[in-house]
């Protein structure tokens, strides 16, 4: 065998059906360097600041304390649990908000680095939503004072909330995996999703909830809500916290898992399909 | 001898003002041909590098070397033809690309030496080399935005240089911070391109490129003009057309 069987292309040309097999592999291969970037991305977040990471608790805690004076004594909203529907709404759609423009963004704020280093480029959309992951799950523990106060105690149930958060994890890196590419082309992609963000806290089910929409809504007019697949992944975190059941109808259930699962898929796909050939436009 | 870095028939055009929709048809095209609103920034290179072979490549500004370097290292992918090179490969470009001003000295050493593609283990064992090379002492705990940027230039060389990669691409890496130190990093650099098995190195200073080079490029408009003797290829390069 003659050595020159060991030279390779250095960033070779990934098929399309390859595309997710190497993101599982960089995600357990690169752990050291996924790891140094993650707190890079975490120690930028809170740089000079004294309280620093406490501020992941404070802000959802005073938040929540807004909420219940706003909601429950001057509103006079009958359900005191409502303030603390809000809060968990507004972290769970925060880290699907921040995860996606963070993911659409990946290849442009890249920067210098992408264009003096190569390492596999799914690094830099792993590492912001990991980075993501950590404070949304530290900003969910700072509601447990909220709970004790309204007295809800979660029981098993609990397993939706991990659920819930992964699948809105999922469908943003799907989401903005197939946005980044484009988007180093061409900026506006950036901006539609900054306002995609924006809207999509009102048709999601952050200042209302999925049982409101219910009492409301049926046949027709429930599918066209439900087409929203952050529907679902909100409304199981906040019945994980609050230790309820919850049930949806099936096709539902499936049509919001599979767009998730699909999107990722699809996403990572293209990434990598993509991703070598757009450096340029960077 | 066998071949460290192939180049074959490579092409790369840079965009300059294609429209949107063009450009994504573009990236899912599976070769770029250029043509209008575009700019070839590499025509048609070939080019094979032996192991063991240290490389100069000059040019005037905007002649295509560091796009050429940018290419063996995989950082744009060719729109036609092939690069093959060995595995661990490494380009240093920049004493500063993989510093964070937020994060300490010693988790810098870290972040930059996984970005340069080593291990954890690695970076342990080379931690101490790192601290002593850099001269930072107890600034090491601080944040990099305290540094001065000669201390951030000691620190980025430190850590590049500790890499032990197969192929070594250098892109005007040299001449940073005081004199002394610029001494001291120069035969560090030296020192890696003796233990590092293959060099390509971009630069001006033709003094150090005589001394260390077994051939030189001279890459002209995105084309190599000519591959060979230092000593030749330097005449040819001053005496290229405006």
């Amino acid at each position: 065998m003659s050595d020159d069987s060991l030279l390779a292309e250095p960033n070779p040309k990934v098929s399309f059906f390859k595309g997710p097999v190497q993101f599982i592999h960089t995600f357990f291969n690169q752990w050291y360097l996924i790891k140094n970037m993650v707190k890079k991305t975490l120690k930028a977040r809170y740089r000079r600041a004294y309280l620093g990471y406490a501020w992941t608790f404070i802000e959802p805690f005073l938040l929540s304390a807004v909420y219940y004076v706003l909601f429950t004594i001057i509103a006079g909203q009958p359900d005191p649990k409502y303030s603390l529907y809000v809060i968990v709404g507004v972290i769970v759609w925060g880290h699907f908000g921040r995860s996606l423009q963070a993911t659409v963004n990946s290849l442009t704020n890249g920067g210098n680095l992408i264009k003096n280093v190569y390492f596999p480029r799914e690094i830099y959309a792993i590492t912001p939503v990991l980075a993501n992951l950590f404070i949304s799950l530290l900003s969910l523990s700072a509601i447990v004072p909220v709970m004790i106060y309204l007295d809800v105690t979660p029981n098993h149930t609990i397993w939706m909330v991990p659920v819930g958060l992964l699948l809105a994890t999922i469908l943003a890196m799907g989401v903005g995996l197939i946005m980044a590419p484009i988007n180093a082309i061409s900026q506006d992609v950036s901006h539609l999703f900054k306002f995609i963000v924006r809207a999509g806290f009102f048709v999601s089910p952050v200042m209302w909830t999925y049982e409101m929409m219910l009492e409301r809504a049926s046949g027709g007019w429930l599918d066209l809500v439900m087409l929203n697949p952050m529907v679902i992944p909100i409304t199981l975190v906040r019945h994980g916290v609050e230790g309820t059941p919850i049930e949806f109808e099936t096709l539902h259930l499936i049509y919001a898992v599979s767009f998730a699962v699909l999107s990722l898929l699809l996403g990572s796909a293209i990434f990598k399909r993509c991703e070598a050939r757009v450096v340029k436009y960077l | 001898m066998s071949n460290a870095v192939e180049v074959e028939n490579v092409t790369l055009h840079f965009p300059r003002s294609k429209g949107m929709i063009q450009s994504i048809v573009n990236i899912f095209k599976s070769n770029d041909k250029g043509g209008k609103g575009s700019f070839t920034a590499l025509d048609q290179i070939n080019l094979t590098i032996s192991r063991g072979e240290v490389i100069g490549v000059i040019g005037r500004n905007g002649s295509g070397k560091s796009t050429l370097l940018r290419v063996i290292a995989g950082i744009y992918q060719p729109d036609q033809g092939e690069v093959r090179t060995l595995a661990k490969i490494s380009l240093l470009a920049g004493v500063s690309v993989g510093l964070n001003g937020n994060l300490t000295g010693r988790e810098n050493v870290h972040l930059y030496g996984s970005i340069l593609g080593n291990s954890e283990q690695e970076m342990d064992s080379k931690m101490g080399d790192i601290l002593d090379f850099s001269e930072l002492g107890e600034f090491i705990e601080q944040p990099l935005r305290t540094y001065s940027s000669g201390m951030k230039a000691r620190l980025g060389i430190a850590i590049a240089s500790a890499i032990e990669p197969e192929i070594l691409l250098i892109d005007e890496v040299l001449g940073v911070g005081d004199p002394q130190f610029r001494e001291k990093s120069k035969a560090r650099i030296l020192n890696l391109v003796e233990n590092s098995g293959t060099v390509v190195i971009v630069s001006h200073s033709f003094g150090l490129m005589k001394e260390i080079c077994n051939r030189l490029i001279l890459v002209n408009k995105g084309k190599i003009e000519m591959i060979g003797e230092p000593e030749e290829v330097i005449k040819r390069y001053y005496n290229l057309e405006e």
